[in-house]
């Protein structure tokens, strides 16, 4: 009894040792690029979210469509490295607007942001891999600011590094969807599982500054 | 007391299945730890009340339990989206993302037959 309870321990030992695996970003500052390793989460492939990639340790590491295998305080760092000037301009009391009309948008520096993984065709934008169901219009290019918040991240570990819609939580978020727009369900967002690859593949989430 | 624990997993999953369909909470609760908890209530309900557990203890019970989850999961999912949300409501709740759906379901549909024929067989062992 006691063998087989010490090689259930072991067990245990080993398979969280293979499931925290910590990688680390790569940055180039003459790209003005950041490379974050990433996995696919398939259940957003079928349903919908709000994140487009978070920490797998933070609040919202299963909450989103990719999850992010390094900190999103690294993240805020290496933007900052780069050069990139955050926008602080969202609060959590903006998060209670009850539409995108009472909602703000965020600011900051203009960020692209492409995938690539084993087998994909080149660098794939975000925007392809994102599908936005738009209530009423037509649907907007993702428009991700540097949008900072690193006190809230580092106060509440959400672990968000791109929201889809304007946020007071994540490190870069998008200006297209102001605050409120998901409150009053005028868009939602899912993964596109046309052009992801399927759950728990490896992806290299590439963030560019763009000038 | 099998039995009860059949109809508690199995209600409780098609429970989740329902809270998930909230996007609001789905993005704010870890909806396998809801899972869990509900059944472990579900399961202290059905003991701890004496007509349930009278009812809720026989193998006809855990059929309808059984027939009754899937069919109100199916519902509202559909198929394609019934390989992956309660695999990956379970996936959560055991904070293991690496785990494939395929592999949570195969244990799931194991639990659910095996359960099943536990079930009937302790029960006609009882009689």
């Amino acid at each position: 009894m006691k063998k087989l309870l010490f090689a259930i321990a072991l067990l245990c030992v080993a398979v969280s040792a293979v499931c925290a695996e910590e990688l680390s970003l790569t940055v180039n500052k003459e790209k003005g690029e950041i490379i974050i390793p990433a996995e696919v989460n398939g259940k957003y492939l079928v349903s919908p979210t709000k994140h487009a990639l978070s920490y797998y340790k933070g609040g919202n590491g299963e909450k989103s469509i990719m999850r992010s295998l390094v900190s999103e305080i690294d993240f805020y760092n290496a933007l900052s490295e780069l050069g990139a000037k955050a926008g602080n301009n969202i609060t959590p009391a903006d998060m209670k607007a009850r539409s995108s009309a009472e909602g703000k948008a965020t600011e900051g520096d203009k960020l692209s942001v492409f995938l690539t993984w084993e087998g994909s065709d080149g660098e794939i934008p975000l925007d392809d891999a994102v599908v936005s169901e738009v209530r009423d219009g037509e649907a907007r290019p993702l428009d991700l600011r540097f949008t900072g918040n690193l006190e809230f991240a580092q106060k509440y570990r959400p672990g968000c590094y791109i929201c889809l819609d304007s946020c007071a939580a994540g490190i870069s978020t998008n200006a297209a969807w102001p605050t409120g727009s998901l409150n009053n369900k005028e868009v939602s967002f899912h993964g596109n599982p046309d052009v992801l690859p399927p759950d728990g593949t490896r992806v290299n989430v590439i963030v560019r500054l763009v000038k | 007391m099998i039995a009860c624990l059949y109809n508690a997993f199995a209600l409780s999953m098609l429970l989740s299945v329902l809270m998930f369909m909230n996007t609001w909470l789905e993005m704010r609760v870890n909806l396998g730890w809801v899972f869990f908890a509900l059944t472990a209530v579900l399961f202290i309900v059905q003991l701890s009340v004496k007509p349930l557990r009278k009812f809720c203890g026989t193998f006809t019970a855990s059929i309808i339990s059984a027939l009754f989850s899937f069919a109100g999961m199916y519902l509202v999912l559909g198929s394609e989206r019934m390989a992956v949300i309660p695999a990956s409501i379970v996936r959560e709740g055991i904070m293991q993302s690496r785990i494939p759906f395929s592999a949570i379901n195969t244990a799931l549909i194991a639990i659910a037959v095996i359960g099943l024929a536990v079930v009937f067989f302790t029960g006609r062992h009882g009689h």
